[in-house]
């Protein structure tokens, strides 16, 4: 699905990746671990085009989608849910959800209804400002945002921050059921083993801008690398 | 802040929807200045003409500035053109009387999109927004300023040009004063109507979304650059059509109106009015002018002062206008009343 090699880029003459590489399956899960500022939200910004690459390819289901603009990284079937959530304040709930619609590849304006069916509250508050919705529920609007671009990768950049462990759960069970049910891989930064845990099939660990370790997610308990790699 | 979150019941905050408050005021507005020669005529009806062109001007930059959130300090430019155009191509051509009015409209307008396209393509595209957006548009002025007073053989120099006939299309002249208002009113009617309907729709939720964060909307499949662009095109061809209409109108132009007092003036008059809404860059348009005629009745050189000062407070107390201004205050008064009990 996704193919990283080789990846460098950064900000100005500071770099930041190092050489990243990756294979992402289709169905596939996998969480990106690492302490803070070692570059795991710059290689999915990397990835979208947001941060340009220096050196190396990315590659979506054998497209090189390297030096494509962000625009069209996003039309090629990449959802990207960025850290903070990202939606748009100003705008209604659903306004948020028509504004993901356009990188739709079937071009339909229609709010898919798995969307409502999974998070009601989301057609229940329609018409409200998107900034007076709560953390948890700003989540589940953004990652359904990415949906309804009806993406076949989704980059999720700590979705788990500043939420309810209630709502983590629910988030990590439903990442679990979008790739059964949609064919969907995920690539997903985050810190929260539990959501690890449920979400993921596999990991890898960044230090200093390159994946070093991977392994199972049911390896996580391994108190030992937990340490070397994640303890500050 | 937290107190409202946890409050908030399914449908309390929404957005306006279609016709909202706006539309309903902008089709009053419409309807009130439609029976007004009914009451003023001649002269006076003359200079409420040249208000609905300004407040036709001052459309144009509050639909860029207002629905983008990035301010054109250069507006003025293309109001110019548009006046020059109309001037340059009836007064140094021998065309056609029949359509020399529509061939100088179409001139001056096509001018001012050409202008915004390329100057927009280039620091659109290369990424300069902000206030690095707004300096390079008031050097824009200042460049088109410094063209119409020294250029003398085409623009007329520092006397502009006279004798712009008034605005006819195949035989039907808009020459006494009642005609020309209506043509005035037809436009800017026509203008602020579509423009509000269009910004109601898809374009408007991109643009406002833009306003929060570009970058997350490209990530989500818009190319935005060129969103940005044509709405500046949209919004300079608007600026030109006023320019043209008001040349025609008063026969002449003169470098002034390409010069950088209006642009600034035209910020004025969108700030008043609160920027983003349309129909208040017109109902501002018209309260400075109403102000201006005030002011300037009893002390003629006061009106700089006054406007100068407004300008230096709405950059310092209230960059989003007074309207916006007044309306946070009286929102946080009772917000800091519901917080005592």
């Amino acid at each position: 699905m996704l193919t990283v090699q080789h990846l460098t880029s950064g900000y100005g003459s500071a770099k930041i990746l190092n050489g990243v590489n990756l294979d992402l399956g289709s169905k596939e899960v996998v969480a990106i671990l690492g302490r803070n500022g070692v570059g795991k939200t710059t290689l999915l910004k990397t990835v979208m085009g947001i941060v340009a690459t220096q050196s190396g390819t990315t590659e979506l289901k054998g497209q090189n989608i390297t030096k494509l603009p962000t625009h069209d990284i996003a039309k090629a079937g990449i959802g990207y849910v960025p850290q903070g959530r990202g939606i748009f304040d100003k705008l209604s709930v659903k306004e948020n959800l028509r504004m993901g619609l356009r990188s739709r590849p079937d071009g339909s304006d229609e709010i898919p209804e798995y969307i409502y069916e999974k998070f009601p509250i989301l057609l229940e508050r329609s018409g409200q400002l998107a900034g007076t919705l709560s953390g948890g529920q700003k989540q589940q609007l953004a990652i359904s945002r990415a949906l309804c671009g009806d993406p076949k990768l989704l980059l999720l950049d700590e979705p788990s921050e500043g939420i309810q462990p209630n709502i983590v759960q629910e988030i990590g069970s439903f990442v679990r059921e979008l790739v059964e049910r949609r064919d969907i891989s995920v690539l997903i930064v985050e810190q929260n083993l539990e959501l690890i845990g449920l979400a993921a099939d596999r990991f890898e660990i960044m230090v200093k801008g390159e994946l070093v370790h991977r392994g199972l997610t049911s390896e996580l308990n391994n108190e030992e690398m937990l340490k070397e790699y994640l303890s500050v | 802040m937290t107190t409202t979150i946890l409050n908030t019941t399914p449908g309390q905050i929404t957005r306006k929807q279609k016709l909202g408050p706006a539309s309903i005021i902008a089709i009053g507005i419409i309807l009130a200045l439609l029976i007004l020669p009914a009451f003023v005529q001649g002269y006076t009806l003359t200079s409420y003409r040249d208000v609905l062109l300004f407040a036709l001007f001052a459309l144009s930059l509050d639909l860029f500035w207002g629905k983008t959130g990035i301010l054109s300090f250069g507006h003025a430019t293309f109001f110019g053109l548009g006046a020059y155009g109309m001037a340059i191509m009836s007064i140094h051509f021998s065309i056609d009387p029949a359509i020399v009015s529509l061939v100088g409209l179409l001139a001056g307008v096509g001018m001012a999109a050409l202008v915004a396209l390329i100057v927009g393509y280039f620091i659109l595209y290369g990424g300069v927004r902000g206030a690095y957006f707004t300096i390079v548009t008031l050097a824009l002025t200042l460049i088109a300023n410094h063209v119409a007073v020294g250029w003398p053989s085409v623009t007329g120099g520092d006397s502009g040009l006279i004798g712009v006939p008034p605005f006819s299309i195949l035989g039907w002249s808009f020459a006494d004063p009642i005609s020309s208002y209506y043509l005035a009113l037809i436009v800017l009617g026509a203008c602020l109507l579509s423009s509000m309907w269009v910004m109601s729709g898809r374009l408007g939720l991109i643009l406002t979304a833009i306003q929060d964060d570009e970058i997350k909307v490209q990530t989500l499949g818009y190319k935005t650059p060129l969103l940005l662009l044509m709405t500046f095109a949209a919004s300079a061809a608007m600026a030109a059509l006023a320019g043209g209409l008001y040349a025609a109108g008063n026969g002449f132009v003169a470098p002034d109106m390409i010069a950088l007092l209006l642009s600034t003036e035209v910020i004025i008059w969108v700030a008043v009015g609160g920027s983003g809404t349309l129909v208040g860059a017109v109902i501002g348009t018209a309260i400075v002018w109403w102000l201006q005629q005030k002011i300037s009745s009893i002390n003629a050189s006061a009106w700089p002062i006054v406007i100068g000062t407004f300008f230096i407070l709405l950059v310092l107390v209230f960059p989003k206008g007074p309207a916006a201004f007044v309306l946070d205050k009286v929102k946080k008064l009772r917000r800091d009343k519901e917080d005592d009990r």
